[in-house]
């Protein structure tokens, strides 16, 4: 009787044991929803388009390219390091300090470089915005998913078809190849799947935002959801209006595709092989047309944030290029633009240009620095002067001037800002020039892109109206500023429409181009690209595909640009990298697997 | 106390005084070697285990065992006291009393204690098939670290204790040998009093500390499996039961004194700004700066730095400065019986070294109680509660952790600017700092006006009963509880000026953590001795539940000004956060031990893994060890040698993936949807596979102990975060790829030199080297870094974990033509006579040299070409030199491995005199100066300076600026990470209670009063405050970087212990 109290007692500790410790391993991540959930739920799927909208107007500001391709562009500058801006942007003679490369560096598209993330954040921004999309299709189209009655499911519908669109543009207009996956493709073996060329990506672009337009027209609908374009304060854009913004995506995606090689004139995808009369019939219907609108999502600050225009317009970050400084006021003088602003304060401008003005800024003191400026009829509406570098010039020469640009100063964190503003992806500036170029270059009608260039010039500029007469050189000198000046802070327009790289005999109709120095007077490089509209010797003209997706997909590793790659003719082996590797690490079934199963049946500054 | 362990004695005598006659009893008397009695020494019967009793203050004990137990048979008697070497004796087990003494010898290099880590049962270390490291409370109570694991340092070959950070509220990482992951932890799995414990070790104190035992990898620790390859540590506290029967011990320690930093990093004391003579209202002429018309400090021609600041502020000085420490402890201990407990209270408060901070102060309750209940069965209870208040720089968990502190502010503020001024508004520390110098601030302000706060409270609860069924059958269960809650939060006021001038509206950031863990078991026990071979076989199974959740608060914005709260801000900059995560594992193993006539030890087990962690389709996963002693000395005989152990050991053990690693996953924000993690049901823990073997032997009875240990361990299947091709949609997912090699040599010598009646002297050497290679690694190789920290640790196959690759300039005009370009023109236009090395060592244009910025020749006067510059190191990366297809500037720069580390401790005792010293040596490895590398960009490093630099060869700011490089990795920052330091030292003089009595004091048993030094000395060239210093982020052994941490601090405090 004992001996069996004593087992009684070991039974009692290993039923307690028993229930304190043998819980089901099988434990639920609460944290985030997996696909299954997500796909299967019309309130997670219509999320998926949410998320996949707003990533287009983060992607489009990304901080891991967008900026720094503008940088390229000597639009922008900045001799801060944030975003990689002064490596990829500076220069300088071989062994100095002032620049990593002779000319400009090239993108570093290797796997084990931090530098590699800048041509990374424009594609993974892309193609996760894609997958997305494909994945909302994937449950309307084929599980009939009713994402809460007809116009929900058919809005979900035809904006994911739009972003597709927006998608290949993204591609073709960034990088020299891409892949076209849609809803229908069979991703179940990421290796197979081919590279479409860039023309390829372009005309898929014009395709889908086609389609969407005409997905949009049969099913009307008076208000898209306001979450699509903002955490708050989302405008609720008609299908009309985004019928608008799919042409002016249009328009963009076959005008800012040209690239300009060293022996621009007999490249195949140079500016002379653009469909002009198409930009001009797309731009025709685009966002600046009928009751024309500005396209903007509303920036957070957090969830939403365009770094674009949130660095660019903030005085302590980033300048204006001096580039641009020259095309827009009196200085500095050419040779100096690319050369070094440093021994010489540039003076405050005073321009005729009421977007430059005398270059004092704002209702309030001035920012920065010790001198203080008022508010008085001669300031600026976009650009504003500060006698202050906050920049240590033994930076090297990274090009920034005393201008700052300051039209979209609402979406930075200066003067009591909080960067939240009603941020434009497309305004009615950028589809105006569009179309005027579409008209100039194209079938004709110079008086009417000479309305539209004066839409800007003279009512934002106040400069003289233009009529039309003055011929095809003058009109294209005229929209080259307008772009210069319009586009800034407008994603890569700035980068796209400097690619295309066309000498005009800008700023006055008949004067020889300006010239200027590359590495300083006397610099024999300076033939190589003599006017101040090249581009800088070196410059890629787009991104390679990313070392990280090459590697993953077990291809060779390549890039584009800097002293390796000095004319960009085609692609170059990426430098830097340490050493070449990478080998399968999953089979491709396995991923088809895996996703199929998920699938529902149904600040500082360096 | 004597008079009621006297009574108690005769009181137990008395109450077994009846049965005497039909029972067996010993009695007897512990000594030691000088005849003094040894309370609370352990007499038991080995082969009835539950028969033994502890001795009273004067050494006596009494073992009764009944009379149907005591039939004639031989047992073997063994006594045991903490620092002697155990004794044992034959005895005849009949009917009457007998009397057993025994003599024990010193034993002061610990030889022969009992461990009970990663062993089947508690076994004598001479037994022992593998390593155990093991620290006793006496090598800790001189000088207790200031953490229970601080405590390891330098006392145990092949465990490293690293302190990245000086933060008083920090808890040391350590790693057991070499890394068993690439990229994760090799944070060893930490058990204490039973307790599987997830949560920091700053919580608890280490003056409750009996004894550390660890093991250090898969060959030792494949019993705790696959939460074990990193290795295991068990930290036991103390619960009375080395104390005399009848004892009650109250031990009260006081430790007071100060802490501050040893070291000033030199920094420039010059500028290269025209200066001007102005006036000052007493009509005196002072120097200023010359600006330009816009008020811009302006470079005087040749941009050298060789004048000295008008005003000269030493702003390091100013930020860091000395702190109070100090530590109040009572313990109360007893041992009656069947019962011993022991009562702890801790008080303590480490101001640190950060001006305005007001440190890190933590109250722990310690109770832990001991009942034999009958004699077959005892009852184990454990039971803590701590809390503790940091004023911290930053959010401890939060993703900037110590980031952008004032050790990253004050870096770049020239020494011109006066901190301590007042603001316009009159308040004190002046924000705005003139002229914007990059990144500047004003520290002072920033730590007077922002408000950081974290608590944390923790209590842990064990209990464990165990019954001797039978004498060859012991059951075993344990329940054992862990809780902490951890609540931050920090208020940036509104109206908080920034170092331009301006103003913002202030912030406010909320976040509470609550964890929980337990873990259950049940062991069953058995042991069996026949013809001189004892096996003990256990199989045990063992439950942990885990559970943790995480809400947080901010607001980027707060609209009213005195009302710090989330309702007062502006509802638009609100987010908030939470997470929730639940862990469970269920584990079950096997082991037997066969001891073959005290000679041969033969070991085997085999464990089962089942995880929540692993994916659902490989939820299992097993693990075993096979080990093996051979105690040569017994067979061989050898003279002169007291023991000679051979060992061999192979175990595997593995390592978990993290909570969410096997999950699909989709991240949620404001609405929205994004794919990130695909989710892998095939996810399995990393398998290590460790072969250990070594040797230990003993000479000059017990005078000299030396143990090598050999290991190599691979650990396959490494947890590693893989990018997936763009289309797949997902971005990235966990899988089981690469593989992670290490060799470690591992040796300890003790030597007691002096052993005689007043005088002992002690000495330890342990050391280790360990190198580690990744044999695998299937993946694109990279440049691994975190948050803002400069890439430089490489990884790929073939490479030494932690090899850092960066850009280099040109040291040897060899070099130079490595270099496809130089190469191809090395035989025309540059030739080696074209270049020469300068006086830093670097190669420089040789029409160059000496030419300053306004491309005058310094030495002679003579135009030249172009400024003095360096040269960057480039090579040919694809192709051949001729035909180069790439080049790289990216190349090898050290290795933050170091050659070996050591460490050496002398305790030396004269009398009641005590000096304890502990010199810990690192050999070798870099560190890279993170810190330094951004003071270029303000020009701002001592290497600038150059009014002692003749004039010809003075260099300008520009020329130096390349050592900035845009912070990308430059061999110049990988700096010599050698270092030898005098991390402990205490002076202690102990007055007993004969000269106490003198005083009036005779109640006291003891008093103990001395001097202790933490970190005193550190020999190095590192030119960082302390080549002690890791990241922020990520393995501090595999990381090695300098960024802006809290530095490291010397704290020398005066003790005094009293024990009545």
């Amino acid at each position: 009787m004992r001996k069996l109290m004593q087992w009684y007692r070991l039974a009692a500790v290993a039923a307690a044991i028993g229930t304190l410790g043998c819980k089901s391993l099988e434990v639920a991540n609460p944290n985030a929803p997996d696909a299954a959930r997500a796909f299967s739920d019309p309130g997670a799927v219509a999320g998926l388009v949410t998320g996949a909208m707003r990533n287009w107007f983060n992607t489009r500001g990304t901080y891991y390219g967008a900026e720094t391709l503008d940088m390229m562009a000597d639009n922008y500058s900045s001799s801060w390091n944030n975003m990689n801006n002064r490596y990829y942007s500076s220069y300088g003679p071989v062994g100095t300090f002032q620049a990593n490369c002779p000319q400009r560096c090239g993108w570093v598209n290797n796997t084990s470089d931090p530098k590699r993330l800048w041509v990374e954040g424009l594609w993974y921004g892309y193609y996760g915005m894609l997958s997305s999309v494909n994945d909302v299709l994937t449950a309307i189209r084929k599980n009939h998913l009713d994402l809460g009655g007809d116009e929900a499911t058919n809005q979900a519908e035809a904006a994911s078809v739009l972003l597709q669109g927006v998608v290949f543009a993204g591609i073709a207009l960034n990088y020299d190849k891409g892949f076209v996956v849609t809803d229908n493709t069979d991703i179940s073996n990421p290796t197979t799947i081919p590279f479409r060329p860039r023309a390829e990506m372009r005309d898929s672009a014009v395709a889908f935002l086609q389609h969407a337009i005409d997905l949009l027209a049969a099913h009307p609908f008076a208000k898209a959801p306001s979450t699509w374009f903002g955490t708050v304060n989302g405008i609720q854009y008609s299908s009309t209006q985004l019928i608008q913004v799919a042409r002016t995506a249009q328009a963009e995606a076959l005008a800012m595709f040209a690239r300009c090689l060293t022996g621009c004139p007999t490249a195949s995808d140079n500016d002379a092989a653009t469909d002009w009369g198409k930009v001009a019939t797309y731009a025709a219907q685009g966002v600046s047309s009928g009751a024309g609108f500005d396209f903007t999502f509303f920036q957070d600050g957090g969830v939403l944030y365009d770094w674009v225009k949130g660095w660019g317009n903030n005085f302590g970050d980033v300048r204006v290029d001096s580039r641009v400084v020259h095309l827009i006021t009196a200085g500095p003088d050419p040779s100096r633009v690319h050369h070094d602003p440093w021994t010489a304060v540039e003076l405050s401008p005073n321009a005729t240009d009421k977007r430059v003005g005398d270059g004092t800024f704002g209702p309030t003191d001035a920012y920065d620095g010790p001198t203080t400026f008022k508010a008085d009829a001669g300031h600026g509406t976009d650009y504003a002067y500060t006698p202050s570098f906050r920049f240590n010039p033994l930076r090297g020469p990274a090009h920034q001037s005393n201008l700052t640009h300051v039209r979209y100063i609402a979406c930075t964190s200066s003067f009591g800002n909080t960067n939240r503003c009603q941020n434009p992806v497309y305004s009615q500036q950028v589809n105006d020039l569009l179309w005027a170029e579409g008209l100039i270059k194209g079938p004709g009608g110079f008086a009417q892109a000479a309305t539209l260039i004066n839409k800007t010039r003279v009512n934002r500029g106040g400069l003289p109206a233009l009529t039309g007469g003055e011929g095809k050189p003058a009109l294209l000198a005229a929209l080259q500023y307008e772009l210069e000046v319009e586009d800034m802070g407008m994603g890569d327009l700035p980068f796209y429409n400097r690619r295309r790289e066309t000498p005009y005999n800008w700023p006055a109709p008949g004067t020889a181009a300006i010239s200027y120095s590359v590495g300083g007077p006397g610099d024999p490089r300076a033939a190589a690209c003599p006017s101040i509209l090249c581009l800088w010797p070196g410059t890629p003209r787009h991104q390679p595909v990313p070392a990280k997706e090459l590697s993953v997909l077990v291809k060779e590793l390549y890039s584009f640009g800097g002293p390796i790659d000095d004319d960009v003719t085609g692609p170059a082996a990426s430098s830097a990298a340490i050493r070449s590797n990478g080998e399968p690490i999953f089979s491709a079934r396995q991923i088809g697997a895996a996703l199929n199963k998920k699938r529902p049946s149904g600040v500082t500054h360096q | 106390m004597k008079r009621s362990s006297a009574f108690t004695v005769a009181a137990l005598l008395a109450l077994v005084a009846g049965k005497a006659q039909a029972q067996a009893t010993i009695t007897g008397k512990v000594t030691d070697v000088r005849g003094e009695a040894l309370g609370g020494a352990q007499v038991i019967l080995r082969e009835l285990a539950s028969f033994g009793a502890t001795t009273a203050s004067n050494g006596t004990y009494t073992i009764v065992v009944s009379a149907d137990r005591a039939k004639g048979q031989s047992f073997t008697l063994v006594a045991r006291y903490l620092g002697k070497a155990p004794s044992t004796k034959a005895v005849t087990l009949n009917a009457g009393r007998q009397e057993v003494n025994f003599t024990l010898k010193d034993d002061p290099l610990r030889l022969d204690e009992l461990v009970v880590t990663g062993v089947n049962e508690a076994t004598s270390t001479k037994k022992l098939p593998f390593a155990v490291g093991k620290v006793s409370a006496d090598q800790i109570q001189d000088v207790p670290g200031t953490t229970a694991l601080g405590a390891l340092a330098g006392k145990v070959s092949g465990v490293r204790v690293e302190t990245a950070s000086g933060d008083p509220a920090g808890a040391p990482s350590i790693r057991l040998r070499g890394a068993t992951s690439i990229s994760g932890s090799s944070q060893p799995l930490i058990i204490i009093d039973g307790t599987i414990s997830r949560a920091t070790l700053a919580d608890i104190a280490s003056e409750d500390i009996d004894r550390i035992e660890v093991i250090k990898g898969a060959a030792a620790s494949s019993l705790y499996g696959s939460d074990a390859a990193n290795g295991v540590i068990q930290i036991f506290t103390k619960r009375g039961k080395n104390l005399a029967d009848g004892k009650l011990l109250v031990t009260v320690r006081n430790e007071a004194g100060a802490s501050w930093v040893s070291k000033e990093i030199p920094a420039t004391q010059t500028h290269a700004y025209r200066l001007k003579d102005s006036l000052t209202s007493t009509g005196a002429t002072v120097q200023t700066f010359d600006r330009d018309a816009s008020g811009a400090v302006q470079l005087k021609p040749d941009h050298i730095q060789d004048q000295p600041w008008p005003v000269y502020h030493d702003h390091q000085k100013e930020v860091l400065h000395p702190g109070m420490f100090y530590t109040n402890y009572l313990s109360i201990g007893q041992r009656r019986g069947a019962t011993n407990f022991n009562a702890s209270f801790e008080n303590t408060h480490t101001e640190g070294v950060i001006f305005g901070l007001k440190g890190f102060g933590r109250q722990n309750f310690r109770l832990n109680v001991d009942q034999q209940l009958t004699p077959r069965v005892d009852f184990e209870l454990s039971t803590f509660y701590g809390r503790s208040n940091n004023n911290p720089l930053t959010d401890p968990r939060g993703q900037q952790a110590g980031q952008l502190g004032p050790f990253f502010e004050i870096t770049f503020v020239p020494p011109v600017v006066d901190l301590f001024a007042k603001n316009d508004d009159g308040t004190p520390f002046r924000a705005a700092i003139p002229d914007n110098w990059t990144n500047s601030g004003n520290p002072l302000y920033d730590l007077s006006v922002i408000k950081r706060n974290a608590d944390r409270s923790r209590f842990t609860g064990g209990g464990r009963m165990r019954w001797r069924m039978t004498d060859w059958l012991t059951s075993e269960a344990n329940y054992n509880f862990d809780q902490e809650r951890d609540d931050y939060n920090d208020l940036t006021p509104f109206g908080v000026l920034f170092a331009d001038g301006s103003s913002g509206p202030g912030s406010l950031n909320r976040r509470s953590f609550t964890g929980r863990t337990y873990n259950t078991g049940a062991t069953l026990t058995a042991t069996k001795t026949w013809s001189g071979i004892t096996n003990t076989t256990k199989a045990s199974y063992i439950y942990e539940d885990q559970t943790s959740s995480q809400t947080s608060f901010s607001a980027s914005a707060l609209v009213v000004k005195s009302v710090p709260e989330g309702a007062a801000a502006d509802p638009s900059t609100i987010t908030a956060g939470s997470s929730d995560q639940t862990i469970r594992n269920r584990n079950a193993f096997a082991i037997t031990t066969f001891d073959i006539r005290d000679k041969y030890i033969l070991d085997g087990l085999v464990r089962r893994d089942e995880s929540s962690l692993f994916g659902s389709n490989q939820r299992m996963s097993y693990y075993y060890r096979l080990s093996g002693a051979w105690r040569a000395n017994e067979d061989l005989k050898i003279k002169g040698f007291d023991e000679i152990r051979l060992r061999a050991s192979y175990g595997t053990a593995g390592l978990r993936p993290g909570f969410d690693y096997q999950y699909e996953t989709l991240s949620v924000s404001s609405g929205s949807f994004s794919k990130t993690t695909l989710g892998n049901k095939e996810l399995r823990p990393a398998h290590s596979a460790e072969l250990e073997v070594g040797g230990n032997i003993e000479m000059g009875g017990g005078r000299f102990t030396l143990e090598y240990t050999f290991s190599r361990k691979e650990t396959k299947d490494q947890i590693q975060l893989v990018s997936l091709p763009s289309v797949v949609g997902f971005t990235q997912q966990w899988k089981n790829v690469g593989a992670l090699q290490s060799k470690t040599h591992e040796l300890s010598l003790g030597y007691q030199v002096i052993n005689n009646r007043d005088m002992a002297w002690v000495v330890n050497l342990v050391g280790d080297r360990t190198r580690q290679v990744i044999t695998d690694y299937p993946l694109p190789e990279k440049l691994n870094s975190f948050g803002q920290q400069p890439a430089v640790f490489f990884l790929g196959k073939g490479a030494s974990l932690g090899v850092m690759y960066g850009e280099k300039f040109v040291r040897n005009i060899s070099d130079l033509y490595a270099n496809p370009s130089f190469a191809a023109c090395r035989a025309t236009t540059c030739p080696d006579a074209n270049f020469v090395v300068n006086e830093g060592g670097y190669v420089v244009s040789k029409a160059s040299w000496q030419c300053g910025e306004t491309k005058i020749n310094l030495a002679t006067g003579a135009a030249c070409p172009s400024a003095e510059r360096l040269i960057k190191y480039v090579q040919c990366s694809k192709g051949t030199i001729a035909d180069c297809k790439a080049t790289t500037t990216t190349v090898k720069i050290g290795d933050a491995n170091p050659d070996f580390n050591a460490s050496f401790s002398s305790t030396f005792n004269y009398k009641r005199f005590s000096v304890y010293g502990l010199l810990d040596w690192t050999q070798g490895g870099n560190i890279y100066n993170g810190t330094r590398q951004w003071k270029f960009i303000n020009n701002f490093d001592s290497i600038e300076d150059q009014r002692a630099v003749p004039a010809a060869s003075k260099k300008s700011q520009d020329y130096f600026g390349a050592l900035y490089n845009s912070l990308t990795p430059l061999d110049f920052y990988a700096e010599s990470g050698t270092y030898a330091k005098i991390k402990e030292l205490s002076v202690n003089y102990t007055l007993i209670r004969s000269q106490l009595a003198k005083v009036g004091l005779g109640s006291l048993d003891a008093v103990r009063l001395g001097i202790v030094g933490r970190n005193l000395l550190t020999f190095t060239k590192y030119t960082g405050y302390d080549p002690e210093v890791a990241g922020l982020d990520g393995d501090p052994y595999q990381f090695r970087i300098d960024w802006f941490s809290y530095p490291h601090y010397r704290t020398f405090t005066a003790v005094v212990e009293i024990a009545f």
